[in-house]
């Protein structure tokens, strides 16, 4: 009896610590996935890919918005700064990065910039400090991740505008 | 021993992250909404559900995502269902409403239409509006729920870019469109 109830308890506490660490898992290996995704659709990291507008067939990401036109980016800043680069149209743009955890630590769209065009460069901590100044840091807390433009479609008739300015958009290393 | 504790827990977690239960949601009629969807501030239960049903989810004082998989009285929504979406204006600068299958894809049907946005959206004369969500073809704003073979049920997105800053402080004061079951064939 004695034993049949330790027996219990230590599965159900090792669950519990498998639980947990599961957790903390899962966004790691989303996100894992996600990036070999696009970073070979794009034929690899630090390289814009212009998917198509989203269809029923579409299986890049959960939840496509059939509204909007894409350009996304896996980053590596491990070897050094990556720059993002791109017109902002009229109309709702943003320029967004996730770090491996999927968390969305910084975010700029139209309204934030002061003109028509965004220039970003991404580092890592270490990389902060030999920076030149007059540079619009952006400082990641994980060496990869993944960037996204996102470019608001109002009708079908902006769609040719909004894709030739998405395809100027750029995510190269320095 | 250790195949059934590995079995519960990631079993559980697994469950847990799909159901998406935590503390920050906002339930609005049948409509939900997790604040901390892409925040740093994200607990780990919130951080897991939002990397399974929406990855790449931006924080909400750049977009607000409300879901819904049932209608106003509580029942599924159903793929071989019409119902009627009715509600005024959302307060902010773009919305769209889109419909998904229960995989979280874009549900295929003829017309290769899946959404209604605030610009494209036809109003009645005193500004609000009538959205038919249905297999069969409707006049004025229709989202097509197809008839896809391998499920019965579906969920509605509403996407709210550049949310008023009233909402992004109250989201649970939203007036979100209600969803009435009209007929099922």
């Amino acid at each position: 009896m004695r034993t049949t109830f330790s027996w219990i308890f230590a599965t159900l506490m090792l669950a519990v610590i498998v639980h947990i660490i599961t957790i903390h898992t899962i966004p790691y290996v989303v996100m894992h996935r996600a990036m070999s995704r696009i970073s070979e659709n794009a034929s690899g990291v630090n390289t814009p890919f212009f998917p198509p507008l989203p269809t029923a067939t579409s299986r890049g990401v959960v939840r496509p918005s059939p509204d909007l036109l894409y350009v996304t980016c896996v980053y590596d800043v491990g070897k050094g700064p990556v720059r993002f680069t791109g017109p902002v149209p009229d109309g709702y743009w943003s320029l967004s990065f996730f770090a491996d955890n999927t968390d969305n630590f910084y975010a700029v769209d139209d309204r934030k910039l002061s003109s028509k065009s965004v220039d970003v460069l991404l580092v890592n901590e270490d990389q902060e400090a030999q920076v030149r100044s007059g540079e619009t840091l952006v400082t990641t807390p994980s060496d990869k991740g993944v960037a996204i433009f996102r470019f608001i479609m109002t009708s079908p008739a902006t769609r040719e505008t909004l894709d030739k300015l998405r395809h100027q958009s750029t995510c190269a290393p320095v | 021993m250790l195949l059934v504790a590995a079995a519960l827990g990631i079993g559980s977690a697994v469950w847990v992250a799909e159901q998406g239960i935590n503390g920050s949601v906002v339930s609005i009629g049948p409509w939900q909404t997790q604040l901390a969807s892409g925040s740093e501030r994200a607990d780990p239960y919130t951080r897991a559900a939002v990397s399974l049903n929406g990855l790449f989810a931006l924080t909400p004082d750049e977009s607000l995502y409300f879901t819904a998989s049932t209608d106003s009285d509580g029942k599924p929504l159903m793929v071989d269902c019409t119902y009627k979406l009715m509600g005024r204006d959302l307060p902010a600068r773009w919305w769209s409403i889109t419909a998904y299958g229960p995989d979280n894809y874009l549900i295929p049907n003829s017309q290769e239409r899946y959404s209604v946005a605030r610009s494209s959206l036809l109003r009645e004369a005193d500004g609000s509006f009538i959205i038919s969500v249905s297999p069969d073809a409707s006049s004025g704003n229709w989202i097509p729920t197809g008839m896809p073979a391998d499920s019965k049920t579906f969920i509605l997105m509403i996407r709210l870019y550049n949310p008023e800053k009233a909402l992004i402080k109250n989201p649970q004061n939203a007036e979100l469109p209600a969803i009435t079951l009209e007929s099922c064939s």
